[in-house]
């Protein structure tokens, strides 16, 4: 008998990391992408390693696991990030006024935030919009979200695991564990056959889950982006305001992201922005940095964000924190699925799917994802 | 307003036709997804759509672009033919889709930071920090003819990343990596085409840094 | 090889790299040609000047100015080439470019004009 197989669908953040984490606990670890690594929801992300902040108050639970989760990518993949901090900024007095809840929050998170006065703002990002009324700096940064998942999916490699892109699932046979798939480059199909299934396909959660014959409550919001092509600043600027459409921006490499917004969207594969969409994401961002109105635009994108659905809630409302579920209670035994979540979040995600898969397959070892310095991403994965 | 035109797409099998509508504005990424309505065994890259992950890059009309920021309007027009192929001198794995690890694999041979110092105009504050301009998109090694005819030539992007390294070394240890590209098949092998930084879009001027490198490296000796 | 001569618009310094290639094996299939040419005179005086009277001929001299044209090109785009090669002008590497082209083009119809009128 050798180590248990387990099967991860979709390589995105969720299931590279889930790869990494399972590959240093001793399964062999197959991921099954339909197409290439980050081509789903991950790929087309605003890129902002979160401090957690901007869900403090009103989520204060996926704040901690945001500040947790940032302070350990900076140990385990220190070359992956742009680390400048970011700013919450004031333009008027209703921001003013929440500034108080605001701090109160970030302290209860565990979150640093630090009031600094206006025109020091202004001096560490000139392009800021010269009427703000106050700035507060938390520990902001950027990923690359390609690359983020490279990482993670070479180290995993390397620990043995097997990478195979383009290579859809197209049934799954959950009491024999089997998942039949289609390699896209070849035409071909075949069967993989498993200890554990784990569905880690983000928006397409829902349609994995139904191939085993589970369910899975995914809620498919659209955000949409739109990338201008200067850096107009070098910290993650964000506006001191209950969680809003287009009030972030996220600088990266020579370009900004301004984002972003939300809308229900029926084909998570095909998506059209609504056209005022992209006049919010300005007239936001536009109040941060006057100067995106003169940048020119470098590309607009929009993906599906993998919400957990809770009861009763919608929208923005609608909680970024995550969960996992063992189909064992709707009659899947042998598919977990992880749902929800956002990149930043993706090692602790992983660790407590791992934890439940690794207690299903009776493998007794501990996660290892904290201290584990990954690979560059230009390892290679096999693939 | 749309556009309507016909993708030519380079597959192992031959070129195929698709007949795509698309927004005026649309990328040609946005275009290749249309397509791929049609046909879904179409395989392509994509990720960042933003021109930040280097995966999309192709040949638009002969030319090395990155789909995600290319915009259907600049390259067609209504009724004509948009021909795709997939980027050179990168090994082919199907339609669109080439292997960018033989490019990584050199880039990490001369182990390139993938952070550098960001040039501020801030008056105060910490020295701030970004990615690389290199996107690892691999259009300059497709532009590049040298690479066509010699599997060896360590490549634009590759000897970049060396100059980058020299000139930021950020702890690396520049004498090695300048060994290993100090070589006929590394920066002498570049015969001055100026078609990678002709092509690449995230302005890095690989000729130019090979250019420079030599430079440097010719001075180096005289000392 | 067939991709160096890949005939879609690309830009200037392709181009260079075209003309010099081609000119670089044009003057070294002249080089042969001039050595057997040169091996003539072992064919003592008789071979030597029929070989001159059919030097002197128009088609012979508008293969010479095309000669002329190849040493243009290959020499001053060499030049181009030696000084970008040492991290030289690389901001003006497309301009260079066409001073030479335009220079050999001036010069290689001034040696045609002188040529012809002899």
């Amino acid at each position: 008998m050798g180590a248990p197989h387990v099967i991860v669908i979709g390589a995105g953040s969720t299931g590279a990391a889930i790869a990494h984490d399972l590959a240093l606990r001793g399964p062999r670890v197959t991921v099954v992408e339909r197409g290439g690594v980050a081509s789903g929801t991950t790929g087309h992300n605003q890129a902002q390693l979160h401090s957690g902040a901007r869900y403090a108050v009103n989520d204060p639970e996926s704040a901690r696991e945001c500040i947790e989760e940032n302070m350990l990518l900076r140990k385990i993949m220190p070359e992956g990030l742009e680390l400048n901090d970011g700013l919450f900024v004031a333009l008027t007095e209703e921001h003013l006024a929440y500034r108080p809840a605001f701090l109160e929050a970030c302290a209860r998170c565990g979150i640093p935030a630090r009031e600094i006065p206006a025109a020091r703002a202004l001096e560490l990002e000139p392009r800021l919009n010269p009427r703000l009324l106050a700035a507060i700096q938390i520990p902001d940064g950027v990923f690359d979200p390609y690359r983020f998942c490279l990482s993670f999916l070479a180290t995993a490699h390397q620990n043995g695991a097997r990478i195979l892109t383009f290579t859809e699932v197209i049934g799954i046979d959950v009491s024999r564990r089997v998942v039949r798939v289609r390699d896209r480059r070849s035409g071909q199909t075949g069967a993989l056959e498993a200890d554990l299934i784990v569905n880690a396909a983000g928006p397409w959660a829902g349609k994995v889950a139904a191939l085993a014959g589970g369910r899975v409550e995914v809620e498919p919001s659209a955000g949409a982006m739109v990338t201008v092509g200067a850096r107009m600043c070098h910290r993650v600027i964000n506006l001191l305001a209950p969680p809003g459409d287009g009030d972030i921006i996220v600088p990266q490499r020579q370009t900004s992201i301004l984002g972003t917004t939300s809308w229900t969207v029926a084909d998570l594969d095909h998506i059209t922005i609504p056209p005022h969409h992209l006049e919010q994401i300005f007239a936001v961002a536009g109040q941060l940095i006057p100067d995106v109105h003169r940048a020119p635009v470098r590309g607009v994108m929009a993906a599906a964000r993998p919400l957990l659905v809770v009861p009763g809630s919608g929208g923005r409302a609608t909680t970024r924190g995550f969960a996992c579920y063992d189909h064992a209670r709707d009659g899947a035994d042998g598919l977990v699925s992880m749902v929800g979540g956002k990149t930043t979040t993706a090692r602790g995600m992983a660790e407590k799917l791992s934890d439940m898969v690794c207690a299903k397959l009776g493998v007794n070892v501990e996660c290892r994802t904290r201290t584990e310095r990954l690979l560059s991403y230009r390892a290679g994965m096999g693939a | 307003m749309n556009l309507t035109f016909t993708l030519r797409i380079r597959r192992p099998q031959g070129w195929a036709d698709f007949t795509v509508t698309v927004p005026d504005d649309a990328y040609v990424l946005d275009a290749l997804e249309a397509a791929e309505r049609h046909d879904p065994t179409l395989l392509f890259r994509h990720a960042c759509h933003h021109a930040s992950c280097g995966s999309c890059g192709l040949r638009v009309n002969g030319r090395e672009r990155l789909g995600c920021v290319t915009r259907v309007a600049e390259v067609a027009s209504r009724g004509r033919v948009l021909k795709l192929e997939p980027l050179r001198n990168l090994p082919r794995l199907g339609d669109l889709l080439v292997d960018h690890q033989p490019l990584f694999s050199r880039i990490d041979a001369v182990d390139l930071p993938p952070i550098r110092a960001a040039a501020s105009e801030a008056v105060a504050g910490p020295q701030p920090t970004r990615f690389e301009n290199c996107i690892e998109c691999g259009l300059c090694v497709s532009a590049c003819p040298v690479a066509g005819s010699d599997s060896s030539y360590w490549g634009p992007a590759a000897l970049a990343a060396a100059a980058r390294v020299a000139a930021e070394p950020r702890g690396r240890d520049v004498a090695s990596v300048l060994k290993l590209v100090d070589d006929e098949h590394g920066l002498w092998r570049c015969h001055g085409v100026f078609e990678c930084t002709e092509v690449c879009p995230a302005d890095v001027d690989p000729a130019g840094l090979i250019m420079g490198l030599r430079q440097r490296l010719l001075e180096g000796e005289r000392q | 090889m067939k991709r160096w001569f890949d005939l879609r618009r690309r830009s200037a310094g392709l181009w260079a790299f075209r003309l010099h290639r081609l000119s670089g094996i044009g003057l070294v299939l002249y080089l042969y040609l001039h050595l057997a040419v040169l091996n003539q005179l072992r064919g003592g005086p008789g071979r030597w000047d029929a070989f001159v009277a059919l030097a002197r001929s128009p088609l012979f001299l508008a293969l010479d100015v095309i000669l002329l044209g190849g040493v243009l090109i290959h020499g001053l785009n060499g030049l181009r080439l030696t000084l970008l090669g040492f991290g030289r002008g690389l901001r003006w590497q497309k301009q260079l470019f066409w001073v030479a082209l335009t220079l050999s083009v001036v010069l290689m119809g001034w040696g045609a004009v002188a040529m012809f009128r002899r």
